[in-house]
């Protein structure tokens, strides 16, 4: 089962728990998404897991922190995606270091970036994103993200489906060129 | 499976997270609440709420200008060139007494008398010259407040017209006698300076409070012979006749004496509430015939003298306020600052264009 196939409305009540006092349901909340979160962050940040560990739990603390003041015109989930992707853009711009984080993340960074190797491919493929235009990337990430559909990944991105399209294809693209695939791109 | 199956199995797989989750939440739970326990987040959340910032900015606000009003309430009519109208403390009345009520005609808003002031009739004097009297006569019958109960007592203007055998122009001349609130003598004096090229200027105060204290002596003394006298009458009816007119004699030359006392009280208390300025307005035909006989260059020159002047008493006026605002409303300052500080670290906190939608889910 893919993490989006949870009921919205059950995380709708989960945060109002929260909000209410109830720290287990935050718990419960993390228990449907953190792994997926923390995936999506590692994607957008190049595959460092140090790095994702702190866009995500930054990610909890602003949930933690505006979760009274959640009014639900949103689905939960495309609220935490949200946040995590801008975590992650101002990670990689390097305009906002995550200053609650700072000192964890220092002991925690070498453990996780030794725990997995990375093979060739992933390697190239990295590279090869590196190249491109932050909107291509997000967008080809979050296509591939989790079984997440064009919709989904629309509305996390606030862009209209058709513009998420083109963008996916053109990002497609690139990335065979850039990895030298001579086949044709099937999105 | 062809490459971009394989691409899309690499693009999953990069945002696929290998191991146990870290439980983040839990660790984020915890240092928020150790965050949240410093006394500085009860001020921080209470400065997220845009309303209690509006609230406070709105309190200060109008705290501050009910200060800067109180202020400048003290501070007027400021005393000018060294002459000082006081209002000294020197010994209490009772609010019923004639001091008392030539006191209360002058501050009508003190209800008791136990700081009192001495009794000073304000009076000022100032001649100026201008090439336009009709003009400031205008001008100055403008300064006077008909709803304070200030008014021109009399006025005069003479002069304008042309001598026999084309002689030169008399020039114009003119008195206005004003009476004002004493409390704005300042404030009057001020704008009268600026109706034209002040000559002569002299101002200053008779103090009436020995004579306000005796006449208050006197009349409490004439109300209690008169009182002693109607007793006279009403106990010894069975007198004669001509001893019982005697009495009324004395009884009518009391009232009288009550009545005069009564009548130069009030006079006193109307002199004392009113300062009165007598302005002198002469015509300055000679800067008009020098103007206009003057060459062009000397005109200019003139002109540009007087422009520069202007400009830096203005230039001083505005600093003098800014000084004034600053210093007198330091405390605001102080607390729109921190304020500040607080709303820009608020603003911080939460990037532009991200803070409805993540605190919201918009």
């Amino acid at each position: 089962m893919s993490d989006f196939s949870y009921e919205t409305a059950e995380d709708g009540a989960l945060i109002a728990r929260f909000a209410s006092g109830d720290r287990a349901a935050l718990g419960q909340l993390a228990e449907r998404y953190e792994r997926s979160l923390l995936g999506l962050a590692q994607g957008m940040l190049g595959g460092d897991r140090a790095g994702a560990c702190d866009a995500v739990q930054a990610m909890w603390v602003r949930v933690i922190r505006y979760g009274k003041g959640f009014r639900g015109e949103s689905g939960v989930k495309t609220w935490l995606y949200r946040i995590l992707i801008n975590e992650c853009r101002e990670a990689r711009a390097g305009v906002r270091s995550f200053r609650l984080l700072r000192e964890g993340a220092k002991e925690r960074g070498a453990g996780h970036a030794k725990a997995i190797e990375p093979d060739d491919s992933a390697a190239r493929l990295r590279v090869a994103m590196k190249g491109m235009l932050s909107e291509q990337r997000e967008v080809l990430l979050l296509c591939y993200h989790a079984g997440m559909s064009h919709s989904q990944a629309a509305e996390i991105l606030e862009i209209p489906v058709g513009t998420l399209k083109s963008r996916l294809h053109g990002a497609l693209v690139e990335l065979h060129e850039a990895m030298g695939v001579k086949e044709g791109v099937g999105t | 499976m062809n490459e971009s199956t394989s691409i899309g199995e690499q693009l999953a797989s990069a945002t696929r997270w290998e191991g146990e989750s870290p439980e983040l939440w839990a660790k984020s739970l915890e240092a928020e609440g150790k965050r949240s326990r410093g006394w500085g987040e009860g001020i921080m959340r209470l400065m997220r709420k845009r309303s209690t910032i509006a609230a406070a900015v709105v309190v200060l606000l109008g705290l501050a200008a009910v200060s800067q009003v109180a202020v400048m309430q003290q501070r007027s009519p400021a005393p000018r060139n060294g002459h000082t109208f006081t209002m000294e403390s020197q010994k209490p009345a009772s609010p019923g007494s004639l001091y008392g009520r030539v006191l209360g005609a002058i501050h009508p808003e003190s209800e008791s008398f136990d700081e009192l002031s001495r009794v000073v009739v304000r009076k000022a004097t100032i001649e100026i010259r201008t090439p336009d009297v009709r003009g400031a006569f205008a001008k100055i019958s403008l300064l006077v407040s008909e709803a304070r109960g200030e008014f021109v007592q009399d006025s005069t203007l003479t002069g304008g017209g042309v001598s026999a055998g084309d002689g030169p122009r008399q020039p114009m001349y003119g008195t206005m006698t004003l009476r004002v609130d004493a409390k704005r003598l300042g404030e009057v004096m001020n704008s009268l300076r600026g109706v034209g090229t002040v000559t002569s200027e002299n101002s200053g105060g008779e103090d009436i409070t020995t004579e306000t204290v005796d006449i208050e002596a006197r009349l409490r003394n004439e109300k209690r012979v008169e009182e002693e006298l109607l007793e006279l009458l009403k106990t010894r009816q069975d007198a004669q006749l001509a001893e019982i007119m005697e009495v009324r004699t004395q009884l009518g030359k009391v009232r009288q004496e009550i009545e005069q006392l009564t009548s130069r009280r009030d006079h006193l208390a109307r002199l004392a509430s009113l300062a009165t300025v007598l302005v002198i307005v002469q015509e300055d035909v000679e800067k008009e015939q020098r103007e206009s006989g003057a060459p062009f260059g000397a005109y200019f020159t003139k002109q540009i003298e007087e422009s520069w002047n202007g400009g830096l008493r203005t230039l001083s006026d505005g600093a003098a306020w800014v000084v004034r605002v600053l210093v007198g409303g330091a405390i605001w300052w102080a607390l729109l600052a921190v304020m500040g500080v607080g709303l820009w670290r608020w603003a911080r906190s939460v990037p532009a264009g991200r803070k409805s939608d993540e605190k919201t889910g918009a």
